[in-house]
């Protein structure tokens, strides 16, 4: 129903004129680079099997590896870290716990 | 073989009495093999020598082909603001028939917007090099907001025919140029606009191209609000409804869906980051800093990253990750002292200290630790009297994908 109305395949148009300014600076910008735009679609319309939708399997989008959308994870607390900075602050426990026993006795 | 101005002509004809939206977009595009033909054709064409072609179709069209010419002829001898001007006629003259006419026509509109827009570019680009001053992107988006109104004001097509189908098109055209003139308050008026009108069709019944490009704008101006949840939200629809191919929208999408999820707890996957390196050049460093509560390491990629983000807009949203961070830190802290109840405020000062973070008096881990309890990211609280911190039993480092408004407080 929206088909005929919002047919939008056809490419931007490129005009001669732009064609040196805009190689010369996608030479040097690219993606996220200043001036950078959200480009036009060549393809007006598609369906979920070409979108993330497709992985999902009927989960909400976002809704992260606990809600079944691998692209996101919510459960990353480590219990188990095991580096220099564990044992420095263990060491600094035991320091402080011992001197916190010697105040109080 | 080589198109002439009559054949031209003919062919504008069949496409109108066709009611062939996309055939008349083609015929209007200056890039088409045609407009080569009959610039040739013409030599110098000037408004004068193609007078005489008035009246022989019906109007405007004949108008509207001349001023083709006209602009094929201008692109042709890269005079772009001159192109750009008569552009500007002819989605004039466009208009004239557009607004008498039903949703068949969107197709030519939305290339000979698309057309102004670029030609606009051009020119602005082509006066700052010959350090002249240009506007054509403002008045580019001025034509633009009006034939959003001309889709709007269609009160007599059925409705599945209407040229409301054209709204999000061209509002999506809009806010890019507002964008590219930063003088994104403008669009202010035409979102009321589209808010305040309950009679266009929800936004999931137009084409994906319409809804991704107008959530993505949607979800820039919340974000540059900081309205995070709303921002949030229709970045992650955009996202998602995305084609896949376009990857580099994609990308474009995820640099500030990335952030906004991080506050929410949301960290990207390695699956995430392995399709998009740009973005894990941006974010990698941040999210490990994160999931080990490495305050240092944060810092640090603040202190290399900070020129980019400020130039995409993200150091604030960065800046404010770092308490989660630092919550991370704390975790450490409760994890090491065998998730206690009880673990003296000299423990978190000194978790800051070993992490890196040199000259922190006690006093600023108090502060901090108060800090994290007010926000909800530890439960507890602070005997002052006895420099203590006293931990729920259950959960005091509640998941941060659990907070009920993870946005309320940042």
């Amino acid at each position: 129903m929206s088909s005929s109305a919002a047919a939008s395949s056809s490419k931007p148009a490129e005009t001669k004129t732009a064609e040196k300014p805009k190689e010369a600076r996608q030479a040097q910008l690219g993606v996220l680079e200043e001036d950078d735009e959200f480009e036009e679609f060549p393809v007006a319309d598609w369906d979920d099997a070409q979108t993330d939708l497709a992985h999902l399997g009927g989960a909400a989008p976002g809704a992260a590896k606990s809600g079944g959308d691998k692209l996101w994870e919510d459960n990353w607390d480590d219990d188990d870290i095991e580096d220099e900075f564990s044992v420095q602050l263990r060491n600094e426990l035991t320091k402080t716990s011992k001197g916190g026993d010697a105040m109080e006795h | 073989m080589p198109m002439d101005f009559s054949t031209f002509l003919t062919q504008i004809n069949d496409a109108l009495n066709a009611e062939n939206g996309p055939n008349l977009a083609y015929l209007l595009r200056p890039t088409s093999p045609h407009g080569k033909d009959l610039v040739k054709g013409f030599r110098s064409p000037t408004p004068a020598t193609l007078a005489h072609f008035k009246g022989s179709i019906m109007s405007p069209w004949d108008e509207i082909a001349i001023q083709y010419v006209l602009i094929c002829s201008h692109i042709a001898r890269l005079r772009p603001g001159e192109a750009f001007k008569e552009q500007s006629q002819l989605v004039s003259l466009f208009s004239r028939f557009f607004i008498e006419n039903r949703g068949w026509t969107l197709p030519a509109l939305f290339s000979i917007l698309r057309d102004l827009r670029d030609l606009a570019h051009d020119a602005d680009w082509h006066a700052k090099v010959h350090s002249e001053q240009s506007e054509c992107m403002v008045e580019a988006a001025r034509i633009v907001a009006k034939a959003f109104s001309n889709c709007m004001t269609d009160r007599n097509s059925p409705p599945d025919e209407s040229r409301k189908w054209g709204v999000y098109y061209v509002v999506g055209l809009a806010m890019k140029c507002y964008f590219k003139v930063r003088r994104i308050s403008l669009t202010k008026n035409i979102i009321k606009v589209l808010d305040n009108n309950a009679d266009i069709p929800s936004l999931e019944m137009y084409p994906r191209s319409h809804q991704v490009t107008y959530r993505y704008y949607i979800g820039m101006l919340s974000f540059l609000n900081e309205e995070y949840a709303k921002a949030e939200q229709e970045l992650t629809l955009a996202f998602y409804h995305c084609h896949i191919a376009a990857h580099e929208n994609q990308a474009r999408i995820l640099a500030y869906l990335i952030p906004l999820r991080i506050l929410r707890g949301h960290l990207p996957s390695d699956e995430l980051m392995h399709r998009f390196p740009i973005l894990a050049d941006i974010f990698a460093p941040f999210v490990a800093a994160i999931r080990t509560g490495d305050i240092a390491g944060f810092d640090r990629a603040l202190e290399q990253r900070e020129a980019r983000l400020i130039e995409l807009n993200l150091l604030l949203t960065l800046e404010k990750a770092r308490e989660l961070c630092l919550r991370g830190l704390f975790r450490r802290v409760w994890v090491a002292s065998a998730k206690g109840t009880r673990i003296p405020l000299s423990m978190f000062h000194c978790a800051l200290r070993i992490s890196g973070i040199k000259d922190v008096e006690l006093e600023e881990a108090e502060c901090l630790v108060a800090n994290m309890v007010y926000k909800g990211f530890m439960r507890g609280y602070i005997s002052h009297e006895k420099q203590m911190v006293v931990l729920a039993a259950t959960n005091p480092f509640p998941r941060l994908a659990d907070r009920a408004a993870p946005f309320a407080l940042m």
